[in-house]
């Protein structure tokens, strides 16, 4: 550890507890985009903006010797940092209480999450303490009195204090966060301090436990250490990686050959597996959106991901409208695997995905971009499964053609789905009469072709990829020819 | 897009077996999901014309998929899934905890907190032409170095 140690900070059983009448408050001072902060307890942001000192000895005594505050994690949504998980790193902390002309100095202090991150321009890493939150969000407290009510604030800082400060003159806290070498990547790029203003509230105990408990934005952030407990999920696999997405993309005439643009369907997804200390899976988790629509066939689009024979995968799925990035109506949806997993994100793909002005979405190479639903989905594993016995990455990504009733794979997969006909009627190879596959994943620099352009005319180099047995060509996906792919790529699909 | 409502045939079960082949001409005919015939009868401006293709004469090989059959053994993979190992008795520390980040380039892997003891491993998937990687592994211990290196799989 670094420039702090742990104090119990629960230590303070000494102190007796009062049953103090305040009230959250939000801080006129907040932390710069700087990354540094000089915050005047005594001033709130509204009112009278006067916190007295004895104020602040009650809200001190009503965290059991403690004085605690929340920040509003206000970060730049770049990297895997998103509006749903972002953070910074806390280097210092000083509070000075000045008392009858004397200085007194707190330096020790604790967040609930730490990680280990190098400073800018240093490539050794060590342990940190952490906010992370997220944006956009309104804190629904029991209380509807105090400022954390209806609020955004995320994250909670401890300071303990050990003399009263009914008659301080002035109570000032000093924070530092840490500029992490970025150059990096993560998890230096996540816990960096990009946009600021950090907002601090002085916060009760009934409200840093409420927010402590919410663990705002925890599970999507890398290399979270929780600073009381040890955690399930301790590290994350990342397929393709934290950043990246696979795209798949099919022909949706199965089982006839079809015209090889495989943009009937188009879906972006990436998986993270958790994993606890053993290394063992014990969360999965996914993210993904619709990117084109060039078949005028309606679909259903799943996900599927093996698991052992006894394995129970229960969890959430969510959708979120491309408009208002709102979670749809209906959602989150409750979904459970026994088995295997099968997650469904899009069901309906014409009711999902449509464009006002075109029969197709996003194929049409002088159509406007129509953004498509994001989904999420998350489930926890009942013990933990070595990742090796689970489906290799990118899966098993499923079109269902509602007016077939066929389900489509990739190549080597086999049909599983209940409602489709594959089986009955001997379906169930996914490849057509010239030996092409009907589905296929691509790294996300693929862009593909526009209607009706053969992928292989779009990339001249895909055939001499496949036929040299993938020894050849293998970056085919990025020289497309520019007239024949499409301009919709993944900036404009991920939202 | 002349599209043909083919639902009914799912509904009428017992018509099932007749009507499919009949299903699969008339899609084929009309594109159905972006069918092969319909690249050439659908309105020109659905797609700018290919610089590279478009005065070749009809004998000219050409790189389309339609023109060039591969063998039903061909793999369309464009990831390849490997196992990533990192023996933890290979590299002693003073710290108690451990944390591991593999990564590419420009891209993160795997990220978090590993067993200090034994063997880690875990099937890392990667694109074909992805064949070096990087890895840190680092300590709580403000007494340990971060250990970077480079893997070539």
């Amino acid at each position: 550890m670094k420039r702090f140690s742990f104090i119990a900070g629960m230590m303070m059983a000494s102190f007796i507890v009062q049953s103090a009448e305040v009230l959250s408050t939000r801080l006129e001072d907040s932390i710069g985009s700087n990354g540094s902060g000089t915050i005047d307890l005594t001033r709130s942001s509204t009112g009278d903006k006067i916190i007295t000192t004895a104020e602040l000895e009650a809200f001190r005594q009503d965290n059991g010797g403690i004085l605690v505050l929340a920040v509003d994690v206000n970060e730049a949504s770049n990297g895997t940092e998103k509006s749903e998980s972002q953070g910074v790193t806390v280097d210092t902390v000083t509070l000075e209480v000045v008392k009858n002309g004397i200085t007194y100095t707190f330096s020790q202090f604790t967040t609930k999450t730490q990680t280990s991150v190098a400073e800018k321009g240093s490539t050794n890493r060590q342990m940190y303490y952490t906010f992370i939150g997220e944006t956009g969000s309104s804190r629904i407290t029991p209380s509807t009195e105090g400022d954390i009510y209806n609020s955004s604030f995320d994250a909670t800082l401890s300071v303990p204090v050990d003399i009263d400060l009914s008659d301080a003159t002035s109570v000032t806290l000093f924070i530092e966060l840490l500029d992490t070498n970025g150059q990096l990547g993560d998890p230096e790029a996540f816990y960096d301090y990009s946009a600021g203003f950090e907002d601090l509230a002085i916060v009760t105990y009934n409200d840093a436990v409420f927010l402590d408990e919410l663990a705002i934005g925890r599970s999507a952030a890398p290399l979270v250490v929780l600073s009381e407990e040890t955690s399930s999920v301790g590290s994350f696999i990342y397929y393709p990686s934290s950043t990246g997405y696979f795209v798949v993309g099919y022909e949706d005439n199965y089982p006839v050959k079809g015209d090889y643009d495989f943009n009937d369907l188009v879906v972006g997804y990436q998986v993270k597996f958790g994993l606890d200390l053993n290394g063992r899976v014990k969360t999965i988790e996914g993210e993904g959106y619709l990117v084109a629509r060039g078949g005028s066939y309606n679909h259903d689009w799943l996900l599927h991901i093996d698991l052992p024979e006894s394995a129970q995968a229960t969890g959430e799925l969510t959708l979120f409208d491309a408009s208002n990035s709102n979670i749809m109506a209906g959602y989150p949806k409750s979904i459970s695997g026994s088995g295997r997993l099968l997650v469904e994100p899009y069901s309906d793909s014409q009711a999902l995905f449509s464009d006002p002005n075109e029969a197709y979405v996003n194929t049409l190479w002088y159509s406007d971009h129509v953004p498509g639903p994001k989904f999420t989905f998350s489930v926890t594993l009942d013990d933990g499964i070595p990742a090796h016995r689970l489906t290799e990455a990118p899966f098993d990504p499923i079109l269902y053609v509602r007016e077939t009733g066929y389900e489509i794979h990739l190549k080597d997969f086999s049909p599983m789905l209940v409602r489709s006909f594959n089986t009955e009627d001997g379906q169930t190879s996914f490849t057509d009469t010239n030996g092409y596959p009907f589905a296929m994943v691509v790294p996300e620099d693929w862009l593909f072709p526009n209607e009706y352009v053969d992928l292989g005319e779009a990339y001249p180099n895909f055939v001499n990829y496949i036929s040299s047995n993938k020894m050849d060509n293998q970056n085919w996906y990025e020289a497309g020819i520019s007239s024949g792919i499409t301009k919709h790529n993944r900036t404009k699909w991920k939202w | 897009m002349n599209y043909v409502n083919f639902i009914s045939i799912r509904t009428l079960s017992s018509f099932r077996s007749a009507l499919l082949g009949a299903s699969i001409l008339i899609l084929a005919a009309c594109g159905g999901g972006g069918g092969s015939t319909a690249y050439t009868s659908e309105p020109s401006n659905t797609s700018p014309p290919l610089t590279e293709n478009s005065n070749e004469v009809e004998a000219e090989p050409t790189t389309a998929l339609a023109d060039n059959p591969v063998s039903s053994l061909a793999s369309f993979d464009n990831y390849k899934t490997e196992s990533f190992a990192i023996d933890m008795a290979d590299y002693p520390m003073e710290g108690e905890r451990r944390f591991l980040k593999v990564y590419t380039s420009n891209e993160v892997l795997f990220l978090g907190e590993i067993s200090a003891t034994g063997i880690f491993e875990f099937p890392l998937s990667h694109k074909q032409s992805q064949t070096v990687f990087y890895f840190d592994l680092f300590s709580d211990s403000a007494l340990d170095q971060t250990i970077s290196s480079e893997v070539s799989l």
